[in-house]
């Protein structure tokens, strides 16, 4: 399946990467975003072998995408890689690299690239696709200036950011981000469900004060408080599920304090409140 | 060796060159927004204004935090936020009414109570400005970075909570942003810069920034506050109220570096209830370093060193890099090989640079 090009250093294509892209389609509780748009130009690029990459969610777009503004406007974002030479990877720095496609599409018959990412030393190649050229980069986070050398020619995409320094130099600028925003228009958890068909006219009998309440359902238990986090930054993220929940902490109801914790989104990032609040008994 | 300081001292960075460098950084951060330093998932805990003083001490000792915004559950807004600096005054307060420090006492004051008292106390007591503000500081998710940075600047403060309450029926309580994520955001654009702004390569000590004894770089006219292990834990309290700083080296007889002992410190004297069982007076700075030591907290640690160090000689882009570190508050210049201390430069000392500011 897909398009399967005779390139070197394709690995592990065709059935794999369906059942790849299938389990991450129906899948509820998966916990990573879906990125769901797809691009025009991926049958171009072969699909990834799933034993290369960790994780869909480290590819960062040459163009920036902004976090929540606009996000209908926002460039597709490529949702496979393909890691062509895995030479990039392991001479990289100390930093973690993260995978970044640089593309030229206004034409050309050579492209090369050069950037600041190695003090501009040196100049690669771009790999060309019928009118597109692109190059997979891998660059720990950061922001870069880079030029293109068309031909013979030094250019710059006016429609991406670009700088210009005090000699008058026109170099694009690319933000390279260790992690990407999520697309939140594109999460259909977000979305509301229908209300169900049945009616709402039934009354209370005294016989249903004497039934157990019904079993917090399970999905409520993966909340991400409790968990110990060492590092200061991150905290794991929570589930779409517990979100907007309120929890109380385990053994706090004989104590004079109580510890609520709630998890809730703001835009494309996730906050987990913790409040410590009196009891009077 | 003085004299070859002295000599490097007078290739001081031409002042273009400073100005071009406070332009590039006044630039990056008036376009980036606070929105950007929250990261992907976060946690923030908040205390309820209500809560009595001894348990949020307790709370904020467990959880190894500094800092934690105050929520008034009646008003349904944030208040202020409940800092190193309350827990110092309190046990300082406490010590001069003359008796130990009583467990009672510290449980019936509410958190609210000792706001109220410290505005009393501050009438007495000589202390910078943000004291008397009852207006809690914060900042909105999407006002820019400088506005961020100078907040948290001119009030004098360590964190600044960011707050999303325009537009919002309750205020949504976000991320606590202080100096270090907005240097880390400087940092990683200037990483590749070096070539266009060769103030990034200048040795630290020929940029007026941070505090120094004599004669090795410029002074800020700050006396560098030190003290002796020896000495009495009141006194180190009372120097960062006075001083005005939030750390203090502790040296040997010989001026080197040995531990650094801070405001957020403090919150170790929870440990078994140290702090009721103390006389301030009483208690050595070692013993309350030990304390310290044997807490569980990872607070101000950066890859299991407290103090972090560095030379005169290093780049300034070298020392911004270090600042960006998270849990990196200051850095202690010291003499190679010696350890003797030179300098402090803070977040605030490299900001206050960046902005011009005294």
């Amino acid at each position: 399946m897909g398009n399967v090009s005779g390139r070197d250093g394709v690995e592990d294509g065709g059935d794999e990467d369906a059942s790849v892209r299938s389990r991450s389609d129906a899948d509820p509780g998966s916990t990573h975003v879906r990125r769901v748009r797809s691009v025009d130009s991926v049958e171009s690029w072969p699909p990834e072998s799933p034993g290369r990459s960790r994780s869909p969610l480290m590819f960062a777009p040459q163009v920036p995408v902004p976090p929540l503004h606009g996000a209908a406007d926002a460039p597709p974002v490529f949702n496979q890689l393909w890691m062509n030479e895995p030479d990039q990877l392991s001479d990289g720095p100390l930093e973690k690299g993260i995978p970044t496609l640089i593309t030229w599409n206004r034409g050309g018959n050579v492209v090369l690239v050069e950037g600041s990412w190695d003090d501009w030393t040196s100049r690669k190649h771009l790999q060309r696709s019928g009118k597109d050229h692109a190059i997979l980069m891998v660059l720990p986070s950061g922001v870069y200036r880079y030029k293109f050398i068309v031909d013979g020619q030094l250019k710059y995409i006016p429609d991406l950011p670009f700088v210009s320094d005090e000699m008058g130099n026109i170099t694009n600028l690319l933000d390279v981000h260790d992690y990407v925003p999520e697309n939140v228009e594109s999460i259909s958890e977000f979305d509301l469900p229908p209300s169900p068909d049945s009616s709402y006219s039934w009354s209370l009998t005294d016989e249903d004060f004497a039934k157990e309440p019904p079993l917090v359902p399970s999905q409520l238990h993966l909340t991400v408080l409790g968990m110990q986090n060492t590092d200061e930054e991150a905290s794991p993220k929570p589930q779409h599920v517990v979100l907007n929940h309120l929890f109380i902490e385990k053994g706090s109801s004989s104590q004079s304090m109580v510890a609520l914790g709630l998890s809730h989104r703001f835009q494309s990032k996730y906050v987990t409140v913790v409040l410590y609040k009196p009891v009077r008994r | 060796m003085p004299d070859v300081l002295l000599q490097e001292t007078t290739l001081r960075v031409p002042e273009a060159d400073i100005g071009r460098f406070r332009d590039h950084i006044f630039e990056l951060l008036s376009t980036r927004t606070a929105y950007e330093l929250l990261p992907d998932s976060g946690k923030v805990i908040a205390l309820d204004s209500n809560l009595p003083v001894k348990q949020a001490f307790h709370i904020l000792y467990e959880q190894g935090i500094p800092v934690a915004p105050l929520l008034d559950t009646y008003k349904g807004e944030f208040v202020g936020v409940l800092s190193p600096l309350d827990f110092i005054l309190i046990l300082k307060a406490l010590s001069n009414h003359g008796s130990n420090l009583a467990e009672e006492e510290l449980e019936s004051h509410t958190i609210s109570a000792w706001k109220e008292a410290k505005q009393h106390l501050s009438r007495q007591i000589v202390m910078h400005q943000r004291q008397s503000q009852r207006q809690l500081i914060h900042a909105e998710p999407y006002d820019s970075l400088k506005d961020v940075a100078l907040k948290i600047l001119q009030n004098q403060v360590a964190t600044v909570p960011i707050i999303s309450s325009r537009g919002e029926s309750f205020p949504h309580l976000l991320y606590l942003a202080s100096l270090s994520e907005i240097m880390k955001c400087i940092c990683r654009h200037f990483r590749h810069s070096s070539v266009s702004l060769p103030i990034l390569q200048q040795a630290i000590c020929t940029i007026p920034v941070g505090t120094w004894i004599q004669r090795i770089g410029e002074s800020n006219g700050k006396h560098l506050a030190m003290l002796r292990p020896n000495e009495s834990l009141s006194s180190a309290l009372a120097l960062l109220v006075q001083a005005q700083v939030s750390s203090i080296p502790i040296i040997d007889d010989h001026d080197c570096l040995l531990d650094a002992y801070s405001r957020s410190d403090i919150t170790s004297l929870a440990k078994d209830n140290a702090y009721a069982r103390i006389h301030l007076d009483d208690m050595r700075i070692y013993q309350a370093l030990q304390l310290r030591q044997e807490s569980n907290s990872h607070y101000g640690f950066y890859k299991g060193q407290r103090c972090q160090m560095c030379l005169h000689s290093d780049s300034l882009q070298k020392v911004m890099e270090q600042l960006a570190n998270p849990g990196v508050r200051r850095l202690f210049v010291v003499e190679a090989g010696s350890n003797r201390v030179e300098g402090i430069i803070s977040l605030s000392d490299v900001f206050r640079f960046f902005f011009s500011l005294a």
